[in-house]
């Protein structure tokens, strides 16, 4: 019980591993509530970002010759951030920055580190505070010019910035698009629908699931295997002595399930608290909860094929 | 002679290979036959037929009529069960290494408690030792019931298998041997041959079909071939050799 019950469990974790950062993202995506983001000249002053064309990076240390590699976008000064956008910041300082999860979680950041940033206009490094940890953001459609980014970084308002540099907005919304065309002093562009980003996540994510359910799948079925290897011959021993077959069966249930789904009990929450140390996502509790009962449903097909050749 | 088995006409087919065909003979009360032939004829198969054991694959036909229970190829599952406790067994292969922790109480006590209902205790099941198979010379029993079988020789596997059987089952009408003799030495051959002397002895009602290519056991009353042409008697009194030693007028070795 206690091999099979590791062995789930390092699937889990290993599927954790694999596709956490994805299942993050989708669960992001599903509690977020705008239809889609779109590329404009200006702020339409509420869930929208300054996005820079100019170089702005940030290191985590003054001297670090290396770039944190990350999506980078501004919070405008007078913009409203709701719920609308999962990953929304709350209104950061000027020298106070916001990081994606999974930035944090790669490089050990907790809030109150410091990252270092060359300022573009005054020429100086500045000291940003890392005020917020942010769920784990999608950066496959919305910020396509980085397919490799780590993360996003939320910039506080920066009022040199917004005057000097050159730079478009990134506005989260449900309004229909012919309205904020109307509205807007240029054409939105780059749209990307929350459906499709959600739609390439689970693309992405899908094969792996695959695999790692597959992998669950065969080590549940390995379990009923083992279990029934043990007891066959001494079943078969009964069964030749006359015992009643119901009885027999029974136990033989009894036995099998004793091994198997106090195992299963035992990995699911195990890997709850390994995805709870490592950032929960409510994905990831879907996934596990989804790989138990493929387990639990596994368990019982292979028990009643195994039941079968036994008594044969 | 009341006839205890009827075999008629019973051919098996084992996937798409024919292994008996048109066999028929009968044992009646009291009788020990002796089932002859060679290695791979089916003699083994035949004795699991009549307990409907190892049935994947394989296709019966004729019937197998034992007293008390009629054609068994026509019972359902449980009066199979309730026929299978009522008859002593003793199957050819022991399997008692694959069954991890089991001991010989669970060994000898599940043998007779489909028919008689009950477990016995640790002090029953040794009683039960003793009273069937002697003593070593330093007194040691060959094997008692916390002992585990996984760690038996051979022989002692093949002798705790017989034992449970007989010692659980002395009343049954029909007892069905299948090698008993494998992989056993000279004194537990001996003790073998006279754990079933003894049981057809307190039970001269019981009819016995036995396997063994040892011959020598004197209270075989009967011998039947099986040959690729079916199944034929054996002329004349069976022979017992006396490779083993020398049994007494009863039929006993010392």
């Amino acid at each position: 019980m206690l091999f099979f019950a590791l062995a789930l469990v390092f699937i889990g974790v290993l599927a954790i591993l694999s596709i956490g950062k994805n299942l993050a993202q989708i669960s992001s995506l599903l509690r977020s509530d705008y239809e889609y983001s779109v590329t404009m000249r200006d702020p339409i002053l509420q869930d929208d970002y300054y996005q820079f064309e100019a170089g702005i990076s940030y290191s985590l240390s003054r001297e670090s010759q290396t770039s944190l590699n990350a999506e980078i976008l501004m919070q405008t000064g007078d913009s409203l951030y709701t719920t609308s956008v999962d990953w929304n910041a709350e209104q950061l300082s000027k020298y106070g920055v916001a990081i994606s999860d999974g930035m944090a979680r790669r490089y050990g950041l907790k809030l109150g580190d410091l990252l270092y940033s060359k300022h573009i206009v005054d020429g100086t490094i500045h000291e940003y505070t890392i005020e917020q940890i942010l769920p784990e953001v999608s950066n496959i459609k919305s910020f396509a010019r980085n397919s490799f980014s780590e993360g996003l970084i939320i910039m506080g308002y920066d009022d040199q910035y917004a005057e000097n540099i050159v730079h478009t907005t990134r506005v989260y919304t449900k309004t229909p698009i012919d309205q904020l065309s109307s509205s807007a002093s240029d054409m939105p562009v780059n749209i990307v629908y929350r459906t499709d980003e959600i739609a390439v996540v689970v693309r992405t994510l899908t094969p792996y699931l695959l695999a790692f359910l597959l992998l669950s799948i065969m080590a549940s079925y390995g379990a009923v295997y083992f279990t029934n290897r043990e007891v066959r011959h001494n079943m078969k021993r009964l069964i030749m002595l006359g015992f009643d077959k119901e009885s027999l069966d029974s136990s033989y249930f009894t036995r099998i399930y004793s091994v198997c789904l106090p195992a299963i009990a035992v990995a699911f929450l195990l890997s709850i608290i390994a995805a709870f140390i490592s950032g929960f996502s409510f994905m990831e509790g879907i996934y596990f909860l989804i790989a138990a009962v493929i387990e639990i449903v596994t368990v019982f097909i292979a028990v009643n094929g195994c039941r079968k050749r036994l008594w044969r | 002679m009341d006839s205890v088995l009827s075999i008629r006409d019973v051919s098996i087919q084992i996937r798409n290979q024919q292994l008996l065909q048109n066999i028929s003979f009968d044992i009646g009360e009291g009788e020990v036959v002796l089932l002859s032939g060679a290695n791979g004829i089916g003699k083994s198969s035949l004795l699991k037929s009549i307990l409907r054991l190892d049935n994947e694959g394989k296709t019966i036909n004729g019937e197998i009529i034992v007293r008390g229970f009629g054609d068994i190829l026509k019972l359902n599952s449980a009066e199979i069960q309730k026929f299978r406790s009522r008859i002593a067994y003793v199957q050819q292969r022991d399997e008692y290494a694959e069954m991890g922790n089991i001991q010989v109480k669970d060994i000898i006590s599940e043998s007779g408690q489909p028919s008689s209902g009950k477990m016995l205790s640790t002090s029953e099941v040794n009683d039960l030792i003793d009273e069937w198979i002697p003593r070593h010379h330093d007194n040691r029993r060959i094997f008692d019931a916390k002992s585990k079988p996984a760690k038996f020789s051979g022989g002692e596997q093949r002798l705790l298998s017989v034992l449970s059987v007989i010692a659980t089952r002395p009343n049954a009408e029909l007892l069905i041997v299948d090698e008993p003799l494998n992989n056993l030495d000279f004194i537990n051959a001996r003790n073998i041959s006279n754990l079933i002397n003894r049981v057809i002895r307190d039970n001269p009602q019981m009819a016995v079909l036995m396997i063994s290519h040892c011959r020598i056991f004197p209270f075989i009353t009967r011998e039947i071939k099986l040959t690729p042409g079916g199944i034929e008697e054996v002329p004349g009194p069976y022979t017992c050799h006396s490779c083993f030693g020398e049994h007494d007028d009863e039929g006993f070795y010392k």
